[in-house]
């Protein structure tokens, strides 16, 4: 049996970690060399990073481009990654332990959400979207954030916590909204820091949303930029825009992974409490 | 009183976000799906006019490769999740993170890289065929290769996190419970089956249902490695549902595919999400 979950492991990881390999290699190889002398490292180089400091049309169209697309990115997926935990948060801490009017119904509307896949409102989300007039930047960002997904998490996380923690502040006087900023924020830290990677990351990553609503160059996301400099990076040659091609991607890859890395203990204990409630 | 304050603020900018991005919409789905209309929401009855285009075009081919895409997905993502999730969970340290590292690799990274390897120019796929003693195949233009492609680079792509999630999940399973079953003589299976199963079903739901969703309807892979071809045979109903929403004359018929995918996908989410909640 033991061989057995070695066979898989080595399989795992090695439709996990070959795309990372192809790209961080082709990043620092020369293009002109084999694929299998890439990624075995025998063509290494430094060749890509070179030509962008050196190359006139690189330096001049390609780099403010790429960071303008960055800069971008970042702002958006930074505003709706805050906004989406703090909301998520709120709404599913509110739905676990208080009884107001229209729970059941906001229950089943957060569920029923859920269940429905939200690609497949894409369609009538731009819609609507054309029709409010919130074909930009700001719309891009709203309708991400509230997301049924960490509302439940946060509602399932919260019935977990002890409520006497929450008891004693109330006999000691606090506000419920003190009492939701000071005790139970720190302690729905995990699910807020995995609201907030799921939402940078998946944003990040979100090429269809950003094709549908942002449509001048200069709104777009990274993403699309990656998507577009496909075929029009204005390198000398076509190995070497390959190269090029695959450094930007190195970069591009930086953000969502220095997100995950920062939540991973988070995002660990938010499924630990999750199995444990 | 002080409880029905605080949820109400608590809950409602969730709400207030909730009724224009995703009860409109719904609404807009499910109506529209029998309109003729345009942006300026000038409508006119339509019927079934809608849904027998659909059905009597492409519409139902791109039904069809949805179907495909998302039934081969489903199956072999979740089950080398659990697999590998499981196989993972053998093995002491946190080595394992390794995976993590993985899956923040995007999915549009993925396919732009798994696109080189498919090109004829760049070709690793193909050496790596030539290496084994296989023949080349010309994955661009044969309808069968493109597709295998698209359902490589899906899973290739799901199965860091979902062998993640699921390792971190049955690594939380309460170890005096897998103990105890273990001196009454189960099995590794029965251990699986009787005492990790039914303690990380629910998260698991939660995380799974995400896969689904996404599996179910995918976009980003077709899209980067073939645009849709060759000849339409990548193309999948989501595919086609954006392409008619951005033709104002076809509004009515973008909104009865989205109804179409609805109609598909809600049991499949809706089962996956009634088995996580069952009593153990």
């Amino acid at each position: 049996m033991k061989t057995f979950y070695l066979l898989v492991i080595v399989l795992t990881l090695l439709v996990s970690i070959l795309p990372v390999w192809v790209m961080v290699t082709g990043a620092f190889s020369d293009w002109r060399a084999t694929f299998l002398e890439r990624i075995t490292l025998r063509a290494l180089s430094l060749r890509s990073v070179r030509l962008i400091w050196t190359t006139d049309s690189l330096t001049k169209i390609l780099i403010p481009l790429v960071s303008k697309w960055f800069r971008n990115s970042i702002v958006y997926c930074t505003l709706a990654a805050v906004l989406s935990s703090v909301v998520s948060t709120a709404a599913g801490y509110a739905l676990a332990r208080f009884q107001f009017p229209g729970r059941r119904y906001m229950n089943s509307l957060v569920v029923l959400a859920m269940i429905i896949p939200g690609l497949a409102m894409y369609i009538p989300d731009f819609l609507v979207m054309v029709k409010l007039h919130l074909m930009n930047p700001f719309g891009f960002v709203i309708t991400s954030v509230a997301s049924a997904g960490g509302i439940l998490y946060a509602r399932q996380y919260a019935h977990g916590l002890s409520h006497e923690v929450f008891e004693a502040a109330r006999v000691d006087g606090a506000s419920e909204m003190q009492i939701f900023r000071h005790i139970a924020v720190p302690m729905l830290m995990p699910i807020v820091l995995m609201q907030f990677s799921a939402v940078f990351v998946g944003l990040w990553t979100n090429l269809m949303w950003a094709n549908i609503m942002l449509r001048g160059q200069g709104q777009w996301t990274l993403a699309q930029g990656i998507v577009f400099m496909l075929h029009n990076i204005p390198a000398p040659t076509h190995e070497d825009g390959m190269a090029i091609y695959s450094f930007v991607m190195l970069i591009s890859a930086i953000p969502p992974a220095i997100v995950y890395l920062l939540a991973q203990k988070s995002i660990v204990k938010g499924i630990e409490g999750l199995v444990q409630e | 009183m002080r409880d029905r304050v605080s949820g109400l603020i608590l809950s409602l900018p969730a709400m207030v976000l909730m009724v224009p991005f995703f009860i409109a919409p719904l609404v807009l789905a499910v109506i529209g799906a029998f309109l003729r209309f345009d942006i300026r929401m000038n409508w006119s009855w339509a019927g079934l006019d809608n849904f027998r285009a659909i059905f009597g075009d492409v519409g139902l081919r791109a039904l069809g490769v949805t179907l495909l895409f998302g039934v081969c997905n489903v199956v072999l993502a979740m089950s080398t999740s659990v697999l590998g999730g499981l196989a993972v969970a053998q093995f002491p340290g946190r080595w394992w993170s390794i995976y993590q590292v993985a899956a923040m690799f995007t999915g549009l990274n993925t396919s732009i890289l798994w696109l080189w390897m498919f090109s004829p120019v760049v070709a690793g796929a193909n050496q790596f065929l030539r290496f084994v003693g296989l023949p080349d195949v010309m994955w661009h233009s044969t309808p069968w290769a493109a597709r295998l492609a698209v359902i490589l680079v899906i899973w290739c792509w799901q199965v860091p996190s979902g062998v993640y999630n699921v390792a971190v999940a049955i690594r939380a399973t309460p170890q005096e419970l897998l103990e105890a079953a273990r001196i009454e003589g189960a099995t590794r299976w029965q251990e699986f089956r009787y005492v990790i199963a039914p303690v990380v079903r629910k998260p698991l739901t939660l995380i799974v249902l995400g896969y689904l969703t996404a599996l179910l309807l995918v976009y980003t892979a077709p899209v980067m490695l073939w645009y849709g071809g060759p000849l339409g045979s990548t193309t999948t109903a989501l595919m086609r549902g954006v392409e008619w929403a951005g033709k104002p004359g076809m509004y009515g018929m973008a909104a009865a595919m989205s109804l179409l995918v609805l109609v598909a996908t809600t049991p499949v989410c809706l089962a996956a999400w009634r088995i996580g909640n069952r009593k153990a």
